[in-house]
């Protein structure tokens, strides 16, 4: 490890760790994927990315769940309608979503994508 | 990827809703024996403000003990400037130097008379120069008397404890700690209040008056008709003084000029009577007229009749050893015997008790001071017992600096005061003269005269104290006061920008805002479901909770919590891998801030409320760190909602699910906590049974 790196890795906040940590983990992992830096919008992309939040929205009886997913480059949200939990779904996992992007108030959305859990 | 494990070894997110507090007020503090109560006394209501009011005879002790017992000192001061040069031919110049040092009194209590009359709240010279010369002359005269009060607690606490050490040379080397003790018990005695220290400062001014009169009665007596002697020279003394005859040059016209602003210093304590006219009973004006009048006629025959006392009895003063007064009072009444003892104590007592003047004068300078804007508003607080209580503490302070850095001996304190005194005078007399060319009140024209002599008059001994002692220690004040004028100037600035940006413009209205409320959750109990009630009530545009998690565990156990109670709130789970609580909150906040213009964000923080001292210790305080941290931010409110642990409860509506407060990352996989029925029921049994 250069002396360099070393002493980055002291003074960078832990936001700036998580980046890093985000971006190499991802690297090279799932061949295909979109990063979500760089996401185009109304077309099929796959993107993989590290849960970082849950919500639980409930609107007079409807319920939806909207999870956050991070790859170091940005970030996306996904929108499960219907639905309070999803086993597996959880904090600190990875996962692939599949399906159409769009910005809904400046965020990456996708409405009830395709998902598949990664080890 | 993220392991399932233990939660125990991780950072506890359950603790967000964990800041703890202790109740205080009625629970804390009732039928509590205070220190405080017990050394300063009972809080005394604003009605009772009227009542500290002081007749004459007790006012004469309050004010006028500071220029009284300066003739304890002021005498043996002109001394030690005059006899290194000229060996004890320098008594030869006492006399005369007395006599212009009368004068000057004489002038300036003249002069102060007029002041009274003009200023009956209260005119000091920072007052009177405000009104008539402008901002920064009055400033000059606030920053003066200042340094002067300092220097009269320090001068006079040195010089009553060298009274002491006098009578009883044991205690010389314990001076300092001496000093200290005395600063300690005036600061206590004033914080109780003016009127019980102005009654227990009676006994020993008077019997200081009266033991000196005897002295200089009995001394004068004996020394004209031939029964007392002069003292046989201590040659050893004065030998140190002269270093064997070295400096024997003679006494040179600045030397004489020094050795009279050593003695000018007794007039330092006249201005007290005039700051502190509104202590007077009605009719105000006319009694501090008369007191200050009786406190001229005493200070002038004291000081005149020591003078002339030592001149018949030629003393050989030491620094730093015997005082004048105790070889005096010695040579007079015999040393040791119980008159001798009766005048050492009574001195030290009054020098003591002139400090008293400047806990006076001090704090309501300060708060003067404050009231305009020139320092912090807390010195114009009143405390428990109507005194201005922070001042009083600030002057302790200071004098006690002054007195370790010069280590309690007066002579070297002396040069440092008297200017900041004459500045004062000067400032005040030159004021004086403006109001009365501006007032034309009936005979104003013998007024101007009179203050304009009394301007002259200290704007010379101003000049001289400044010039001749420069070297020796005047340069301190001069170079402190200016700094002291700076320092309130900035004060004032910071004060006025405040206001500036404070100021309600006209037709100013604030912006709408749309309101957005962030309840942080660790984990479902009663204290989050009261805080989310109560955030409901502030009906915001945008509700939410927002958790902060660091396993799946806990991200599942909440989950699950919030659809087992049926919770209508949003929830947020933010993942936290570094397991810290703070960032991933601000950059929540971050991102509402973003997403929302002209948005403000109320942050609803669940609180615990324990009943015993050391309960708080077993509840992690992270959230108080969060608490700290929102405070300083933009468009943020914090609000705390609490929850009593000890004490009654309002009973629920119904039985809903319960769980003890992070019970979710406790154990890994266990079933949640006992149903509500059965622990709220133990619980509420058990405090039954403790009330």
């Amino acid at each position: 490890m250069g002396l360099r790196r070393r002493l980055r890795a002291l003074s960078a906040s832990v936001d700036e760790l998580d980046h890093e940590r985000l971006s190499t983990r991802f690297q090279g992992l799932e061949p295909g994927h979109t990063q979500l830096g760089a996401c185009p919008e109304r077309c099929q992309v796959r993107v993989v990315g590290e849960v970082t939040s849950l919500r639980l929205v409930s609107r007079g009886g409807g319920t939806s769940l909207e999870v956050t997913i991070d790859d170091g480059t940005g970030c996306a949200r996904a929108v499960f309608s219907g639905r309070r939990t999803i086993r597996g779904l959880d904090p600190g996992r990875a996962v692939v979503l599949e399906g159409v992007a769009r910005r809904e108030r400046g965020r990456l959305t996708l409405v009830n994508p395709g998902y598949t859990l990664l080890p | 990827m993220l392991r399932r494990r233990s939660g125990s070894q991780l950072w506890a997110p359950g603790a967000v809703a964990l800041r703890c507090r202790r109740p205080q007020g009625h629970l804390g503090e009732g039928g509590r024996l205070s220190i405080k109560r017990l050394l300063v006394g009972r809080p005394l209501p604003s009605s009772e403000e009227g009542h500290q009011r002081l007749g004459k005879v007790v006012a004469l002790a309050v004010f006028a003990s500071d220029a009284i017992s300066s003739t304890a000192y002021a005498t043996e001061e002109i001394l030690l400037v005059l006899v290194p040069l000229a060996a004890m031919a320098a008594l030869e110049y006492l006399v005369p130097i007395a006599v212009v040092v009368v004068v000057l009194l004489a002038i300036v209590i003249f002069s102060y008379r007029q002041t009274i009359h003009a200023y009956p709240s209260g005119g000091g010279s920072y007052v009177v120069s405000r009104d008539n010369l402008g901002v920064v002359p009055s400033l000059v005269a606030g920053a003066a008397l200042l340094v002067d009060y300092t220097l009269t607690v320090a001068v006079s606490v040195s010089a009553g404890v060298a009274a002491i050490t006098s009578a009883l040379p044991t205690l010389r080397e314990e001076r300092v700690a001496l000093c200290l003790a005395f600063i300690v018990v005036l600061t206590a005695v004033n914080l109780r209040g003016v009127k019980e220290s102005g009654r227990l400062f009676a006994v020993p001014t008077y019997v200081y008056i009266l033991t000196l009169g005897s002295l200089l009665a009995v001394g004068l007596v004996r020394s004209f008709t031939g029964d007392l002697a002069p003292l046989p020279p201590n040659e050893a003394s004065l030998d140190e003084l002269t270093h064997g005859g070295a400096l024997l040059t003679g006494v040179t016209a600045m030397a004489l000029m020094r050795a009279f602003s050593s003695g000018a210093v007794a007039l330092s304590g006249i201005e007290a009577i005039s700051n502190g006219v509104p202590a007077f009973r009605k009719p105000e004006s006319r009694n501090a007229s008369t007191t200050l009048v009786w406190m001229g006629v005493i200070l002038a025959a004291f000081f005149f009749g020591i003078s002339v006392l030592a001149h018949r009895l030629r003393p050989t003063v030491e620094e730093g050893g015997e005082t004048l007064l105790s070889l005096i009072g010695g040579a007079v009444f015999g040393a040791g015997s119980p008159p001798y003892f009766l005048l050492q104590a009574a001195t030290a007592a009054i020098l003591i008790l002139a400090a008293n003047t400047a806990y006076n004068a001090f704090p309501s300078l300060s708060s003067i001071l404050a009231r305009d804007g020139y320092l912090p508003r807390q010195l114009h607080n009143r405390g428990d017992r109507l005194v201005y209580s922070n001042g009083i503490l600030l002057l302790a302070g200071a004098a006690a600096l002054l007195i370790v850095a010069f280590d309690g001996i007066t002579t070297a304190l002396i040069p440092l005061y008297a200017v900041g005194v004459f500045t004062g005078f000067t400032l005040s007399q030159s004021g004086m003269v403006r109001h009365h060319l501006r007032e034309r009140e009936p005979g104003w024209k013998r007024n101007t005269v009179v203050n304009s002599v009394g301007a002259a008059a200290t704007a010379a001994v101003l000049a001289v104290v400044v010039v001749s002692k420069f070297t020796i220690g005047a340069w301190i004040p001069a170079v402190v006061i200016p700094l002291i004028v700076l320092v309130l100037r900035a004060i004032h600035r910071h004060y006025e920008e405040v206001a500036a940006v404070l100021r309600v413009p006209e037709g100013y209205r604030p912006l709408p805002h749309t309101h957005t409320v962030v309840v942080l959750v660790g984990s479902v109990h009663q204290g989050v479901l009261a805080a989310l009630t109560y955030a409901r009530s502030l009906a915001p545009d945008r509700l939410l909770a927002l958790s902060v998690v660091t396993t799946i565990e806990e991200s599942e156990a909440i989950t699950e919590q919030w659809a087992r109670h049926h919770i209508d709130v949003d929830l947020e789970l933010r993942y936290s891998p570094y397991r810290e609580l703070t960032s991933p909150v601000l950059k929540y906040l971050d991102e509402l801030d973003a997403a929302y213009a002209n948005d403000i964000i109320t942050v609803v923080v669940p609180e615990f409320v324990l009943g015993r001292w050391w309960e708080p210790f077993l509840h992690n305080q992270s959230a108080l760190l969060l608490k700290a941290r929102l405070l300083f931010r933009r468009n943020t409110v914090v609000t705390s909602v609490p929850f009593h642990v000890a004490g009654p409860r309002p009973e629920s509506r119904a039985t809903v699910g319960f769980n003890e407060p992070g019970e979710a990352r406790r154990d890994e996989g266990a079933p949640a906590g006992p149903s509500v029925s059965e622990d709220g029921g133990r619980r509420r049994r058990l405090l039954r049974r403790r009330r």
